[in-house]
C-alpha cells in the first residue's frame, strides 16, 4: 500500500471537487468513483458493485440553496476502498466498508460546514482585492478554494480509510472467524432503498402510469430473457 | 468589443469553478467575478472602475451553477452597455437577482432532480449487462445536456443583455422538466422490476424480499424526512441483524 493509496487519495480529492466545487461531471457519482477505487486497489468489480449499491439512495438529497446535504460520492468511494481493501466477497467485512462509507457521508457534512468558513474567509479577502480592484487576487482566491478543496477531499478519504483500516484489524477482524454471518442480503436491501429513492423522486399521480409501463416492459423483457 | 470565441472558451472554463468558494453568507459571489475576469479585464481599463464592477458584484449572488452561464452573459452584455451609458449599474444588479431566481429553480428541477437520477438509472441498467457502457451512457446522458446549457447559457446570455428577462427559454426547460418525469418513471419502473426479478433469479425469495423490504422502508424514511445516511446504516444494521439471524 503505497502508491496505490496516494492515488487512492488523489482521486477522493477529485471526486470531493467534482461532487461539488468544480466542473460537477458526475464522475464523482458513486457508478464511476467507486469504479475507480476498485480499479486502483484491485478489484473493479467489486467496486462496480458498491457503486450500484450507493448510487442511488444519496440521490434524495437534493443540494437546494444552503441545505446541507450528506457527502454520499466520498462515503461511497471511501466504501468501495475499504471493501476492495479488506474483501473480496460480501461478507462481514463488506457490510462494515459500507457502513464506514455511510458514516463518513455523514460526519462529512459539519467538516464541509468548516471548509465553508474558510471560503467564507477567503471571500473576505476577495474584499480587499476588490477595494484595490485587483483581478489577480480574485483569480488567485479562487483557485485557492478550489486547491483546498482538492486537498479537504483526498484527506478526507486518506485518514478515514487508514482509521477504517486499522480499526478492522484492531477490533472486527476476529469476528468473521467466531460468527457466522451470511451477507447476501445487504446488497438487495441496499438496491431496493436505491429503487425506492427513485420511485420517490419520480412518481406521482400525473406520472404513474409511465412508471407502471416501464415495469410491464421490464417484466417483458425479463422473461423473453430466460426463454431465450 | 464583441465576445471572440478565446474569451468564450476562457469564461465557461472559469465557470466550472464557480461555485469552488461557495459559503453560505455571498454563496457564488466571488465564483461570479472570477468567471467574469476575461472580459472584465477587457471592459474596464482601470483599477477604479474594476474595484467598482467588484465591490458591486462581491455580495451575495446563488442560483444553480450550471444555469449561472445565462446570468453572466446577460450582465458582461450589461456592464459593456453601462460603459456606453445605455444602462444604469442598479438595472444590472435587479436583472441578476431576478434571473437567478428563476434560473436556480428550473436548474434545480431539471438537473438535480431529474437528469442526475435518470441517467444514473440508465448507468445502472446498463452497468449490469456491460460495466463501462452503463458508466459511459451515464457520464454521456447528463454531461451533453450540461455542457449545451453552459455554452449555450453564456452564448444566449450575452446576446440578450438586458433582454434576457423576455427572451430566456424557461417555458423549453420546464418542458424538459415535464419529459424527464415521465422518463423517469418509466426508466424507474423497469429498473424496480429488473432489480426485483433479477435478485429472485439470483438469489431466490429471500434476496428478492430483502429488494422490497430496502424499497418499502426507504419510502417510509424518506416521507419522514430521515436523513439519506441514517437510513443507509439502519438498512445495513437490519441486513446485518439478518445475516447473522439466517
Amino acid at each position: 500500500m503505497g502508491w496505490d493509496f496516494a492515488l487512492f487519495c488523489l482521486i477522493g480529492g477529485l471526486v470531493y471537487l467534482d461532487t461539488d466545487a468544480v466542473g460537477q461531471f458526475m464522475i464523482s457519482q458513486p457508478l464511476a468513483a467507486c469504479t475507480a477505487a476498485g480499479a486502483i486497489l484491485g478489484n473493479w468489480p467489486l467496486g462496480l458493485a458498491v457503486g450500484l449499491i450507493l448510487q442511488l439512495p444519496y440521490l434524495v438529497e437534493i443540494p437546494v440553496g444552503g441545505t446541507k446535504v450528506a457527502l454520499g460520492n466520498v462515503g461511497a468511494y471511501l466504501a468501495a476502498g475499504v471493501a476492495v481493501h479488506l474483501t473480496g466477497q460480501y461478507d462481514l467485512a463488506f457490510a462494515y466498508a459500507l457502513l464506514i462509507g455511510v458514516a463518513v457521508s455523514w460526519v462529512g457534512i459539519p467538516l464541509q460546514d468548516g471548509l465553508r468558513r474558510i471560503n467564507l474567509h477567503l471571500v473576505k479577502k476577495a474584499d480587499a482585492a476588490g477595494d484595490d480592484g485587483n483581478l489577480q487576487r480574485i483569480s488567485r482566491l479562487q483557485y485557492s478554494a478550489a486547491g483546498l478543496a482538492l486537498v479537504f477531499g483526498a484527506a478526507l478519504c486518506g485518514l478515514f480509510f487508514l482509521f477504517a483500516v486499522v480499526l478492522w484489524k484492531s477490533f472486527f477482524s476476529t469476528m468473521t472467524s467466531a460468527v457466522s454471518f451470511r451477507g447476501e442480503f445487504i446488497p438487495p436491501l441496499l438496491l431496493g432503498a436505491g429503487a425506492g429513492a427513485a420511485l420517490w423522486l419520480f412518481v406521482n399521480r400525473r406520472t404513474l402510469r409511465f412508471m407502471i409501463f416501464g415495469a410491464g416492459l421490464g417484466a417483458v423483457y425479463l422473461i423473453f430473457d430466460l426463454i431465450i | 468589443m464583441r465576445l471572440n470565441i478565446i474569451d468564450f472558451l476562457h469564461i465557461t472554463w472559469r465557470s466550472l469553478f464557480i461555485q469552488a468558494s461557495w459559503n453560505r453568507e455571498r454563496m457564488l459571489s466571488l465564483g461570479f467575478c472570477f468567471s467574469a475576469v476575461p472580459r472584465i479585464k477587457k471592459i474596464f481599463q482601470t483599477t477604479v472602475q474594476r474595484g467598482d464592477y467588484l465591490r458591486r458584484n462581491l455580495g451575495f449572488f446563488n442560483t444553480h451553477p450550471y444555469f449561472a452561464s445565462y446570468v453572466l452573459g446577460a450582465s458582461l452584455k450589461m456592464e459593456e452597455q453601462a460603459q456606453k451609458g445605455k444602462v444604469a449599474p442598479a438595472e444590472i444588479e435587479k436583472i441578476k437577482t431576478h434571473l437567478s431566481r428563476s434560473l436556480g429553480a428550473v436548474g434545480d428541477s431539471l438537473m438535480w432532480r431529474r437528469l442526475k437520477p435518470l441517467s444514473a438509472m440508465l448507468g445502472m441498467i446498463l452497468s449490469l449487462h456491460d460495466a463501462f457502457t452503463g458508466l459511459a451512457a451515464f457520464l454521456i446522458v447528463y454531461n451533453l445536456p450540461h455542457i449545451f446549457v453552459r455554452g449555450h447559457g453564456l452564448a444566449f446570455g450575452y446576446r440578450s443583455g438586458g433582454e434576457l428577462v423576455k427572451t430566456i427559454p424557461l417555458a423549453k426547460y420546464q418542458f424538459a422538466v415535464h419529459l424527464l418525469s415521465n422518463a423517469g418513471s418509466f426508466v424507474g419502473g423497469f429498473l424496480v422490476v429488473y432489480f426485483l426479478i433479477s435478485e429472485k433469479t439470483a438469489g431466490g425469495l429471500p434476496e428478492a424480499g430483502a429488494f422490497i423490504c430496502g424499497l418499502i422502508l426507504m419510502i417510509i424514511f424518506i416521507k419522514w424526512k430521515i436523513a439519506a445516511p441514517l437510513a443507509l446504516a439502519m438498512l445495513l444494521l437490519l441486513g446485518l441483524t439478518a445475516g447473522l439471524i439466517f
